[in-house]
């Protein structure tokens, strides 16, 4: 029965946001303080359960290490009385330190080396030298400094000849990856709506076929 | 008095847009057409890893998407973890979102019986654990960071976990992700002990994976609903995604003809208004 209301209300919900793409009215404006209202809700019952489950219900077995990380975390809220708001720095401070200590060990080998590495190709086929020529240029593009020799009546926008270029091959390498990340943005954006119509006329209105 | 057919090409109202983009993709959800579907290479490389595991071999997925996402990653979760229990091979689900525990769920309820599944034996779903990049990180003392799973039954008594000494003993890790999280498992995990990567990511996650897909990092991919619906007939496991890849192949079909139409009039009153000194932009 709960599953059955459930199943309606989403429905009635799906269609009340699709009804703002015609026309802003009361039943999306309703749909959308619900959905605000929900998520806060959500958010804070999320956060108190981590808070319980990690910190609390541990510290209550006796794991009293976890009183620092605690008092850590009630001094962030140090920041909302002045006398005391220095305090915040603090846990920031820890936060920083720990998340720059995670982040750097990994990255330094996975994202920088390994990457390097995977951009000296032997330019013997058309892959590779699209590879090394797109990634050389690209980078090329961000060097503030004028490349290759001035040609007589030549003006430095971006460099001179052949520095000119370069930066423009660059261009189109950022161009053609920021075409292809929006084409799988609008691809994505479509993939939601084809599972809400799978939603909506399979399960509510039965006229897809299983 | 009415505008000239190119202006008017170039302001075709929205509603009139998104009434034949539902209708569009309503009419192949309804009567499906069959229409091909290209294998991605990503997704290949993605299958043929997995069917080359070993049976018993331990497949460690991590979900890390919420129902914001999930019409393109549950469907592309469910033919891989189908595929794995079609091949026997033993899966540890670890959602790093807090929602994710849900879906994992949705398995162990759902689809587990339909494999003769046992839970402890072939699978274990372990708890989420808040933080982001620092809880894939902790993955590396395992023991340490995650001595129960869900239930909260200590990991050494379940049989899964006999003889599993840490993260080394996974055979590859499979990332199912609505952002670029699938990553910190690259710099973590793989960089540490090679563990073989294959990511499954809504569409917009593919331009940060490419890189380690080209450089080999990660070994296959699978993208966004039409990566489900390859991995679906890759793995004769028919499902959601494959059912819906005529809507969306339409859907695209008539975002290019639009992207069409409106250049079209563009052009064409640039050429005309050009005459008379004028843009083709509608003012």
């Amino acid at each position: 029965m709960a599953d059955t209301v459930g199943t309606y209300l989403s429905g009635l919900l799906i269609v009340a946001c699709f009804s703002y793409l015609f026309k802003e009215n009361r039943a999306f404006t309703y749909a959308e303080h619900l959905y605000v209202g929900f998520a806060a809700a959500q958010a804070i019952v999320l956060g108190w359960s981590n808070i319980k489950e990690m910190g609390l219900d541990p510290l209550r077995q006796g794991k009293f290490i976890l009183v620092i990380p605690l008092v850590l975390g009630v001094l962030l809220y140090a920041r909302y009385y002045k006398p005391l708001s220095h305090l915040a720095r603090f846990p920031l401070a820890f936060m920083m330190g720990a998340a720059a200590g995670v982040t750097i060990t990994g990255v330094i080998d996975a994202q920088l080396v390994a990457q390097v590495k995977a951009t000296m190709l032997p330019m013997t086929n058309l892959n590779n030298v699209v590879m090394v020529l797109g990634t050389a240029s690209t980078l090329a593009f961000f060097l503030f400094i004028p490349i290759g020799k001035k040609a007589e009546g030549v003006k430095a926008a971006n460099g001179f000849g052949a520095g000119n270029l370069v930066r423009n091959l660059g261009r189109a390498t950022i161009m053609l990856a920021f075409g292809s990340s929006y084409g799988y943005t609008v691809m994505a954006r479509l993939s939601y709506l084809v599972a809400r119509l799978q939603f909506l006329f399979g399960r509510i209105i039965p006229l897809i076929p299983d | 008095m009415s505008s000239p057919w190119y202006e008017r090409l170039q302001s075709i109202p929205k509603p009139a847009i998104y009434a034949t983009l539902i209708l569009v993709f309503l009419v192949p959800l309804i009567r499906p057409m069959g229409l091909p579907l290209l294998m991605s290479e990503n997704t290949r490389k993605a299958y043929e890893y997995i069917d080359a595991l070993p049976e018993g071999s331990i497949v460690f997925h991590s979900i890390a998407f919420n129902p914001a996402v999930d019409a393109e990653n549950w469907p592309q979760m469910l033919a891989l973890v189908r595929h794995y229990m079609k091949n026997g091979l033993k899966i540890i689900f670890y959602p790093t979102m807090q929602e994710g525990g849900m879906y994992a769920e949705r398995i162990r309820s759902t689809y587990a019986a339909e494999y003769g599944y046992e839970y402890g034996e072939d699978y274990v779903i372990l708890p989420f654990k808040a933080g982001g990049e620092s809880a894939i990180a902790g993955l590396k003392d395992f023991w340490s960071f995650m001595p129960s799973d869900v239930d909260g039954t200590p990991l050494k008594d379940l049989p899964l976990f006999q003889g599993f000494t840490d993260m080394r003993d996974v055979d590859v890790i499979v990332p199912c992700t609505g952002s670029s999280d699938g990553l910190f498992y690259v710099s973590h995990l793989n960089a540490a002990y090679g563990t073989p990567i294959i990511m499954a990511g809504t569409a917009p996650v593919l331009p940060f994976i490419g890189p380690f897909l080209a450089s080999g990092q990660v070994k296959g991919a699978i993208i966004g609903l039409s990566g489900a619906a390859e991995y679906e007939i890759l793995a004769g496991v028919p499902g959601q995604a494959t059912g819906a890849m005529d809507a969306q192949s339409m859907g695209h079909l008539l975002i290019v003809g639009l992207v069409l139409i409106g250049n079209l009039g563009f052009l064409y009153g640039k050429r005309v208004n050009g005459k008379n000194g004028q843009n083709g932009r509608r003012s």
